[in-house]
């Protein structure tokens, strides 16, 4: 059954499977590729998108549950907490081979909006649900620290 | 307690005694009886001139004789087993220590000459010595490369022409095994690889890009295969398991005379053909006859294993266990030798040199370079150990439960030392406060990525050692996905990382993965710091909760 989702500010129109996870309609039938798969269980954080502005695994969330929400991605992220993010993630050279950076942003790009000071413990909190197995931890809190300073 | 006389004057007085009472009964015996004699029955004697002995004469001649005789023969006899008796425990404590049981100790209930004391003593002492710095078995579980991006791949057949785009580290090697597996010539396949999204060993196999192809061929349309983690972790291929024994030999002042490394493990070539049990030069070469401590007595063993998985290369391969057992051990024989680790490290390594491993009679592979371009120096080793120590302000006074670990460790022609610091609640949870690693991979062009796999290479050996392992259960891997196989976290990783670059004009050497092997030990050599528990299987934890498992009561 076609459906409407709000993708990035668009309107686009999806006829996916009843249940069909949010990820594989964004890679399979929006082509938004930068959302990836890592484990379908919520468990990596790389496939992290948006919706109403709260950090969510789109491997576990049924598309058809989200008529009315606001999806963004790692293609469509904007704002001052996501260039701030952007430009301290370049800076600081943090990705390695890069899989789960797009979920990493996601996350971090969701935490300096709720809060733009973020201390050690709350990037913990915030940032424990995306694995990275080439382990770019002590980058990515070097990032946020930069980015959070930049705001 | 008394002290028993020595032997020597036991021995002694004893004689003596004997004589003295063997002539005082034969005398006093003699008056008593012809005295008897006198008195009660005269007429057995003979004339008083004749000097044969009568009948009575000899009777009584021998009745003396066997009194001393019996006298003579309880003292020898006590003598005896003052003696054999400890000489007998001894020995049987000695075969129990040769056929392995170093817990063996020499009891004796009776009081023992004073050498024999001393013996029973020193055997104890020695025992106890052994005991404590002789062994060091280890073991690890089996572990899975994994990397964040499944195994994935797309094929296209036409008819006659195969194309893949897969995320393989071995385009080539790709090729030639579709080639084989689709019976096809390779001129007519193309394998484009994508970015990989992590590897670590993992991709350099390409079972899952046949699987694309075949299907591809079978259905005439083009097929994009990706694994779920559960395929993945349950079908992977796996970094080995493996023990290991070291023992070791310390003089009266603790300094290490003899080494004796033993390592199993089934070889990785087990993989390709099953009756395979014998690991290759490539794998002892990597941390086990590269060994690189000063030592006049040295001895590497290698055992047979047959494999249980399909064994496959993970960051640092072979490196990762031989690294682990004797860094570990060397902080063992530190703490033996009642030495500070970092100290007895540098003791170990010896004064600076080049170390040909062939010179000792091992067959060694060097990482494919030449040993004149690229040694082994053990100053370049000493160096960052020094370094990496410096940096982690070693020595430095440490709170209740907090620890420090060093390792050193050479590998794809790189050196890296290790200083890791642990925080050890009462209940074991474990927190890694600072990790310090000193690196030499000669020239270097690019620093922030070195920086960035000295911090991920450690990070990637600390979860492993502390998480990772690969069970299986009734003919399957018990592990599926993440909940059940368990990376670090953010909030688990180190809070603080340094990393310094040793400047050098030497040719360059790897960096992706030399910082893997020092992390383990350099993490169980933290925790005996903090807790004096010594920790020789891994994983640490597991994949449930955030404690160590500690023994009630000091294992030091």
């Amino acid at each position: 059954m076609a459906i409407s989702l709000k993708v990035n500010g668009k309107p686009r129109t999806v006829d996916a499977a009843p249940g069909t996870p949010l990820l594989w309609v964004l890679r399979d039938h929006l082509g938004l590729t930068g959302t990836k798969f890592g484990c379908g269980a919520a468990q990596c954080g790389a496939c992290t998108v948006h919706v109403n502005g709260e950090p969510t695994r789109a491997c576990v969330t049924p598309h058809d549950s989200l008529a009315d929400a606001e999806i963004v991605t790692i293609e469509g992220v904007s704002g001052a907490a996501a260039e701030a993010i952007r430009n301290a993630w370049i800076a600081k050279d943090v990705p390695q081979c890069g899989y789960c950076q797009a979920g990493q942003i996601m996350s971090a790009t969701a935490l300096l909006k709720s809060n733009p000071a973020p201390d050690d413990a709350a990037i913990d909190e915030a940032m424990s649900g995306n694995l990275c197995r080439c382990a770019t931890y002590m980058s990515i809190r070097r990032a946020i620290k930069e980015a959070a300073a930049t705001l | 307690m008394r002290q028993p006389g020595s032997l020597g004057r036991q021995l002694a007085f004893s004689m003596v005694t004997v004589t003295v009472s063997m002539v005082l009964l034969t005398l006093v015996g003699f008056y008593m009886t012809y005295w008897l004699v006198l008195k009660l029955a005269p007429s057995l004697l003979g004339p008083e001139d004749s000097l044969i002995p009568n009948g009575a004469d000899i009777a009584v001649i021998i009745v003396m004789s066997a009194l001393g005789l019996v006298i003579a023969s309880r003292v020898a006899f006590r003598m005896a087993v003052r003696i054999v008796e400890p000489v007998t425990a001894v020995a049987h404590a000695a075969r129990l220590v040769a056929g392995g049981d170093l817990s063996a100790r020499v009891t004796t209930g009776r009081t023992s000459s004073g050498e024999m004391t001393v013996l029973v003593d020193d055997f104890n002492a020695m025992a106890g010595r052994l005991e404590r710095m002789a062994s060091d078995a280890v073991a690890w579980n089996a572990q899975i490369a994994h990397e964040l991006e499944p195994p994935s791949a797309t094929a296209e057949w036409d008819g006659d022409r195969l194309e893949c785009w897969a995320c393989v580290q071995d385009p080539q090697g790709t090729r030639d095994t579709l080639a084989e597996a689709l019976g096809i010539d390779k001129a007519n396949i193309k394998v484009t690889p994508t970015w990989l999204g992590g590897a670590f060993g993992r991709k350099s196999k390409p079972d899952f890009v046949v699987e694309a192809a075949l299907i591809a061929r079978e259905i005439g349309k083009p097929v994009k295969v990706t694994w779920t983690r559960e395929d993945d972790i349950r079908h992977g291929y796996y970094h080995s398991v493996s023990a290991q024994y070291c023992e070791a030999g310390l003089d009266e002042k603790g300094k290490c005379t003899a080494w004796l490394h033993r390592t199993v493990f089934p070889p990785i070539s087990s993989t390709f053909d099953n009756s395979v049990t014998e690991p290759s030069d490539g794998e002892m070469s990597m941390g086990a006859t590269d060994m690189p401590f000063a030592m006049p007595n040295l001895q590497i063993e290698s055992g047979n294993a047959r494999s249980h998985l399909r064994i496959g290369w993970l960051r640092s391969v072979a490196n990762v266990y031989h690294a682990f057992a004797v860094q570990s051990f060397a902080a063992e024989l530190a703490h033996a030798a009642g030495r500070d680790q970092k100290d007895y490290l540098l003791e170990l390594i010896g004064p600076a040199r080049k170390i040909d491993p062939a010179a000792e009679g091992a067959t060694y592979g060097n990482y494919g370079a030449e040993l004149g371009e690229y040694p082994i120096d053990t100053g370049r080793l000493r160096q960052v150990v020094e370094r990496a120590a410096a940096m982690a302000k070693w020595g430095r006074k440490l709170p209740k439960g907090r620890g420090l670990g060093i390792a050193a460790h050479r590998s794809f022609l790189s050196y890296v030392a290790t200083v890791v610091e642990v925080a050890v609640s009462a209940d074991g949870t474990l927190t890694i406060p600072g990790v310090w690693v000193a690196v030499d991979a000669g020239t270097v062009i690019n620093p922030r990525h070195v920086r960035a796999q000295m911090e991920g290479g450690t990070i990637y050996g600390l979860s492993n050692a502390l998480y990772g392992a690969i069970t299986a259960k009734d003919g399957a891997v018990v592990q599926d996905n993440f909940p059940s196989w368990r990376l670090m976290r953010m909030g688990e990783a180190p809070r603080a990382f340094e990393v310094e670059i040793v400047a050098s004009d030497a040719p360059p050497g790897g960096v992706g993965e030399p910082p893997t092997p020092p992390a383990a030990p350099a993490l169980a050599n933290a925790i005996f710091a903090a807790t004096g528990h010594r920790l020789r299987t891994l994983p640490f934890i597991g994949a449930d909760g955030s404690k160590l498992a500690l023994p009630t009561k000091q294992s030091a």
